[in-house]
């Protein structure tokens, strides 16, 4: 018997492999929606709690069972994000394993692309995680986010020419600080 | 294709999500514009950066490693009998006993519009009968849902006058404020608890002009509604709003003309419960499909608008409107509703969805009064103080909506297809209720209740044979009595206090069909169910 049934029919052992198997979809899809290990943990066990109490109510002729599991963690860092207004993202510091693997220049570059991914609205962020991180095709975002396909296309639009406006922004930045060096 | 358009879908066209044609024109474009070749290049170089960013913040993100201790325990006090699994329960049962009571109430006589039924009483009483009573702190959307059904399923007993004020607003067609049809009433119902008198008026928000009126004094019904004309190609597609259907750009309100009101003797009724909402949108739908919604979350607690504090739920689920050239049915949308932190009853709610980059409001619902008044309050059960209605007497009940009056035994035994217990079980009393005046080329509908005073109950409900198939719809077992009825049981569900609950459709070698609804374990009703024979003579 396959492990979603299993744990459908109230199987603790099964859950437990069930949990096993998709701890990480649900842990990074949170930590990179909320920005913060703490926020990450405490959202993994409020989703598979609530998976548990609805399991029974997953209908696998309707979803895969990933795409349900990714609708209850979006939902769940959707909702958290709304309650925690302002929506500014609070991203934790770069951390020190990046610290050493990005030296100077090479590390503000990554600072400046992990907050240009903070500036992005939490909307926009969901369909960048899921395309740009997970590799999920337009039509599977859709049906996750409950959205029609134009608007995932025009979210990953406006998120992409944000980032890339952002990116713009520090290329030139670097450029007149080469200038400024030049020119003393 | 120009730049504009071309750039519009360079993000599509970098991820492969371009239709060949949409391919061919960007590539003819980007053969020569060097603008946006420049653009595909920085957004390639963006995209290639942000995939690789993400992957570098995620690399190290793992959960902790007791991850899964800590929400074991979690699962274990998930796993504790509670309510809510007799809220799976109901909401998969009620549709169907709804659609019966529809049918009992609506198809006979009483012109589909308003719900006062005995069989409502039976599935309240048996919710009250299931929900323990909890005062733990709630901890989790699904447990105030639960109380919420508890609360709302609770009959008002004993003395005084139940009052309800209930505002509606629902845009229609999901349009930007000024562009579309708004239905916006308040319903006021007052319902004497002993009397069973009741009154219920529906008015425009605007004007305060009548739209529907019901009403019992005790001698007479009173009833009234202004239908609306329909235009539009495909009206059944938008939600009801009474009999009719109200389509987009369709005027609402503003009538000037009086509302015609049939007043129609009727010297008793049976089972009176006071409707919670009418409009286009009832109250049990909305809740019950935030109910049936695994993803409803608990946002935390507020202050009302009159300052009581209220939990907020919130869920993402289809919203009834009609969004233009929307064939794929309704539009999905947030629901959020608030419930009374003490009463744990529903307050407030309202639907919004997301068009254009805007939220708009679709619909609102709000509770503004719900109390019971003194006995002796000064209550014109007559309508006699209402203004923009037209009262017409109806002495033969032909354009009336008459209630359910209780019939006795021999009355019953005049109809065809009648069935009752052979001898009232000890200690429990039986109450026959029919709507009057029924077609008699159709099955004659009616409800045998026998209760007694544990709380326990046997009631048997007529029903058409055309919903058969769709109440036994989920069952678990067929049972054959002795003298040829066919009893087909819904799956049985015990509660934390181990209280089973059983209910069947049974049908007759005749071809009629009944539901039967006990607070009776299995074993029970199949023993009664013997013992019913065929009283019609």
């Amino acid at each position: 018997m396959q492990i979603i049934p299993r744990a459908q029919s109230g199987d603790r052992e099964a859950f437990a492999v069930l949990f096993e198997q998709y701890k990480n979809l649900v842990y990074k899809t949170a930590y990179l929606m909320l920005g913060e290990s703490t926020e990450a943990e405490d959202a993994l066990q409020e989703i598979f709690v609530q998976v548990y109490k609805s399991l029974a109510g997953f209908d696998p002729r309707k979803a895969a069972f990933t795409t349900w599991l990714y609708r209850v963690t979006f939902n769940h860092c959707l909702n958290h994000r709304r309650k925690k207004r302002p929506f500014t993202l609070p991203l934790e510091d770069i951390s020190p394993a990046l610290k050493s693997e990005f030296p100077g220049a090479q590390l503000a570059e990554e600072e400046v692309l992990q907050q240009a991914i903070g500036k992005l609205t939490d909307k926009q962020r969901a369909v960048v995680i899921l395309r740009y991180f997970w590799d999920l095709s337009y039509a599977e975002i859709a049906q996750i986010l409950d959205l029609p396909l134009g608007t995932v296309k025009s979210r990953i639009d406006l998120a992409l020419k944000t980032l890339r406006k952002v990116l713009e922004e520090q290329e030139s930045g670097k450029d007149s600080v080469s200038q400024m060096e030049v020119c003393e | 294709m120009n730049c504009e358009q071309a750039q519009s879908l360079l993000p599509a066209y970098l991820d492969g999500e371009v239709t060949s044609s949409e391919r061919a024109l960007i590539l003819a474009h980007l053969s020569g514009c060097t603008v946006c070749q420049q653009e595909l290049d920085l957004l390639s170089t963006a995209r290639s950066q942000i995939r690789a960013a993400l992957q570098r913040r995620a690399v190290q993100a793992v959960p902790s490693r007791e991850a899964w201790s800590r929400l074991e325990t979690r699962l274990t006090e998930a796993a504790q009998p509670s309510s809510s699994m007799f809220a799976a329960w109901f909401s998969r049962k009620a549709p169907r006993a709804d659609r019966a009571s529809n049918r009992f109430f609506g198809g006979v006589a009483m012109q589909k519009r308003w719900i006062f039924s005995a069989l409502a009483g039976v599935i309240a009483l048996s919710v009250l009968g299931v929900l323990v009573a909890q005062t733990a702190t709630p901890v989790s959307a699904r447990q105030i849902l639960d109380r919420a059904q508890e609360a709302q399923s609770a009959q008002n007993e004993g003395e005084g006058i139940q009052h309800m004020r209930v505002e509606t607003y629902h845009n229609l067609c999901a349009r930007p404020e000024g562009q579309g049809t708004i239905v916006a009433t308040v319903m006021e119902s007052y319902l004497d608890l002993q009397s069973g008198y009741f009154r219920t008026t529906i008015t425009e928000a605007e004007t305060g002009n009548a739209r529907e009126v019901f009403a019992f004094d005790g001698t007479y019904t009173y009833s009234g509604y202004r239908s609306v004309e329909v235009k539009g190609e495909n009206p059944e597609q938008g939600p009801a709003s009474g009999e009719k259907h109200v389509v987009c750009d369709q005027p609402w309100g503003n009538t000037d003309d009086l509302l015609t009101v049939y007043r129609a003797p009727q010297s008793s009724v049976a089972g009176v419960n006071l409707p919670m909402s009418k409009g286009v949108h009832t109250y049990e739908e909305i809740f019950q499909e935030m109910r049936d919604n695994p993803d409803a979350e608990l946002l935390g607690e507020e202050t009302w608008i009159d300052g009581r504090a209220v939990y907020v739920l919130r869920s993402h689920q289809p919203v009834k409107a009609i969004v233009d050239g929307e064939k794929l049915g309704p539009p999905m949308g947030w629901v959020t509703s608030y419930f009374d932190t003490e009463s744990y009853k529903m307050v407030e709610s309202r639907a919004t969805i997301e068009r254009d980059g805007e939220e708009l409001l679709v619909y609102s619902y709000r509770v503004l009064a719900d109390e019971i008044l003194p006995v002796g309050s000064d209550v014109r059960w007559d309508l006699s103080d209402l203004q923009g209605i037209a009262i017409v007497d109806d002495p033969e009940g032909q354009h009336a909506d008459l209630l359910p009056e209780v019939v006795s035994e021999e009355e019953l035994a005049r109809t065809p297809s009648a069935y009752l217990l052979s001898s009232i079980p000890d200690d429990f009393t039986l109450e026959i209720s029919a709507s009057p005046k029924q077609p008699v080329d159709q099955p004659f509908v009616y409800v045998a209740s026998y209760r007694n005073e544990a709380g326990d109950y046997f009631v048997i409900q007529s029903i058409g044979p055309k919903e058969v198939k769709l109440v036994a719809d989920g069952s678990d077992e067929t049972y054959t009595t002795a003298s040829g009825l066919t009893l087909t049981f819904m799956e049985d569900v015990k509660d934390r206090s181990d209280k089973l609950f059983t209910s069947a459709v049974l049908e007759t070698p005749e071809g009629a069909a009944f539901i039967l609804n006990s607070t009776l374990p299995r074993d029970q009703v199949k023993t009664l169910a013997e013992d019913l024979i065929l009283v019609s003579k």
